[in-house]
């Protein structure tokens, strides 16, 4: 521990002592997260601290001995240090980004948006320099939500998933509201596919209650960063350097560079999402480990080049004799 | 283990104490002659001392204002700490306010901007509140770091120029903002070799991302002019598109799209709608990745360029 850390804490435990009269050790050692050893340590400085001449009487009256003995705290004639130093810089900022995260993705909660008001004027004008944008649907379904959870409603949710998927009507028993890499998820088991599903919340068209309750389930899995942890393929795909990217915008289980050609593994929750990835990456995919997908790729390519008048049927490679 | 001396600990939260309780400036013979730690000691080592526990003090925040009490001598030889500028202003907090910051101390991930928090939520506490981080029930949202966030956060704030290597070049950049989308971490900030603001993403910086000079070496500009730059990779214009989709289809592309007016027939079922994205490719490749339930009206380059796409995919790959 450095003298600025001991400094730092000590401008602190002065203040709080004075508002907390006869506060345990234990209690001052879990608040500050130091050991009860460190706060007796403390408290031994400060007992020699106070308004400069050094007279009896000047310094902050605390007895050390009752703290060592009886295990608590009287802390007096300490006025002149009755408040906490301003927070720096640093502090002040992690605190406000960390609290309008919160303003963010809490369910419309007024008492976020007031505590974050009142850091601002406590902290004056500062420009956290940071920003977080999370896509968490809108504040009030966020509250719809919560509150179904917390009383177990069962929702009738109108769900638009990624790519190609069509429009569903899941009825869900919401468990739990969830934010991972920069979207909020509503954990629910489906009551539709019988088993736990997530669903993004700005993929949420529609919220409708049902009136039905429900009895919670034990077995919600922990959340994990695996939202494909159900995916029982894996697919491997060879890719030009220019497509690179994907490796770091998906999940991948694997990705090896050689000869200038990436190779990547992810798992795969569906077939259609798989075919989708192979048309949005056109010619960067060089090899393809699974024929079946490749096959429904291009076939998809086709079906979409039927809309475009191209003049002829899509060039295909020439079927000539074997 | 001897950490700290408490000698010193003492010491310093006399001096300031000193500073803070004094009428007008105070002296540094007044000072020496005052507090325990100093009255024994010899010039040079007095010295010595007071311009390192000054330093000490500054550093932990401690505001020192140098000045002097006549203001006929044109000498700074008194010191004093000014209670408005050192002390938190009052504040109170209700209990589900305090629920709210209970939980922003969970917020951070892997950077020192979480023992930051802690910290902040320390002095709240110090000032009679008690954040309380068991109460509060919501989603519990999480702010992951990456590797050079906390180096490039730490220059920022104290407007640092900084040094790394990105897309196999040195770079030396004047950090501006770091913003977060999507879960990755982005640096806008003026390049100094290019003299251009760019963005930078963190996942692709390859060395540590070191601070050089001093703090304070340039200014930010305003949020809102940030915001703008922050929007694209560096200086692309906007391109618009219309598509036509499948109804009910079109996930993540409709959301963000807009209705549009489309004169010419469309196949049944289908409806038109404009799209706008910073680069052609991107449009190119989303709407590819919808397969037969998108069909791109215009431009007619990007029209061509989709063409081209699907017809390698179907050439590579169709059976």
């Amino acid at each position: 521990m450095s003298s600025a850390e001991q400094l730092a804490r000590l401008l602190k435990l002065v203040p709080y002592l004075q508002k907390h009269q006869g506060v345990s050790v234990t209690k001052v050692a879990e608040h500050f997260d130091i050991t009860t050893r460190q706060v007796v340590s403390d408290i031994e400085v400060l007992q020699f601290c106070g308004l400069p001449e050094g007279f009896y009487g000047d310094l902050f009256d605390v007895d050390i001995d009752e703290v060592r003995d009886a295990g608590h705290i009287f802390f007096r004639n300490a006025d002149v240090l009755s408040r906490p130093m301003r927070m720096r810089l640093q502090e002040a900022t992690s605190l406000l980004v960390a609290l309008d995260m919160l303003v963010e993705t809490s369910g419309g909660s007024d008492a976020a948006r007031s505590a974050l008001a009142k850091l601002r004027c406590l902290v004056g004008e500062v420009d956290p320099a940071v920003s977080v944008s999370v896509a968490a649907g809108r504040p009030e379904d966020r509250q719809l939500l919560q509150e179904a959870i917390n009383r177990h409603g069962v929702l009738e949710l109108t769900y638009l998933g990624a790519g190609r998927s069509p429009l569903t009507h899941p009825v869900v028993e919401p468990a739990r509201l969830r934010v991972t890499d920069g979207f909020a998820y509503l954990d629910a088991w489906s009551r539709s596919r019988t088993a736990w599903r997530s669903y993004r919340l700005d993929r949420i068209d529609a919220i409708v209650e049902t009136g039905g309750t429900f009895e919670p389930r034990a077995d919600l899995p922990d959340v994990g960063d695996d939202w494909f942890a159900d995916a029982s393929r894996h697919l491997e795909l060879e890719l030009a350097p220019e497509a690179g990217w994907v490796a770091e915008y998906y999940p991948v289980t694997d990705r090896e560079v050689h000869d200038g050609h990436e190779s990547v593994t992810f798992p795969v929750a569906s077939l259609e999402w798989a075919a989708a990835l192979l048309l949005r990456l056109g010619d960067a995919v060089l090899s393809v480990s699974d024929d079946h997908l490749a096959r429904v790729a291009g076939a998809e390519a086709l079906a979409a080049l039927a809309h475009y008048d191209t003049g002829s049927a899509a060039p295909t490679r020439q079927a000539g004799p074997r | 283990m001897q950490p700290v001396s408490k000698a010193k600990s003492e010491r310093l939260v006399n001096l300031l104490i000193m500073m803070l309780s004094a009428r007008g400036y105070v002296t540094k013979r007044q000072i020496r002659s005052t507090i325990e730690g100093y009255r024994h000691q010899s010039d040079g080592a007095f010295e010595r001392m007071f311009e390192r526990d000054k330093e000490d003090l500054r550093a932990a925040g401690v505001p020192i204002a140098t000045g002097s009490n006549d203001r006929d001598l044109d000498v700074d030889d008194g010191y004093r700490v000014e209670r408005s500028d050192f002390e938190l202003p009052p504040v109170a907090f209700t209990p589900e306010e305090l629920a709210v910051l209970g939980a922003a101390s969970s917020v951070w991930q892997d950077s020192v901007a979480a023992q930051q928090t802690a910290d902040a939520l320390e002095t709240l506490r110090a000032a009679g509140a008690d954040p309380d981080p068991e109460r509060l029930q919501t989603l519990r949202p999480r702010i992951p770091a990456e590797p050079g966030f906390d180096a490039a956060r730490e220059a920022l704030l104290s407007r640092r120029e900084i040094r790394f290597d990105y897309k196999g070049g040195a770079r030396r950049v004047q950090p501006w903002r770091l913003s977060q989308r999507r879960g990755r971490w982005y640096l806008l900030g003026h390049d100094l070799d290019r003299d251009a603001p760019r963005n930078f993403k963190l996942s692709r910086v390859t060395s540590d991302v070191s601070a050089t000079g001093p703090s304070a070496a340039y200014e930010v500009p305003p949020v809102d002019t940030l915001a703008e730059l922050a929007r694209f990779d560096s200086d692309q214009e906007a391109v618009l598109a219309v598509v036509a989709l499948r109804d009910g289809t079109g996930g993540d592309v409709r959301r963000v799209a807009t209705p549009a007016d489309w004169e010419e027939p469309l196949p049944a079922g289908f409806s038109a709608w404009r799209l706008e994205a910073s680069r052609p490719d991107i449009l190119t490749a989303e709407i590819c990745a919808l397969g037969p339930d998108a069909i791109c009206l215009a431009p007619p380059t990007l029209r061509a360029s989709v063409i081209a796409q699907l017809q390698a995919v179907a050439a590579r790959w169709a059976a």
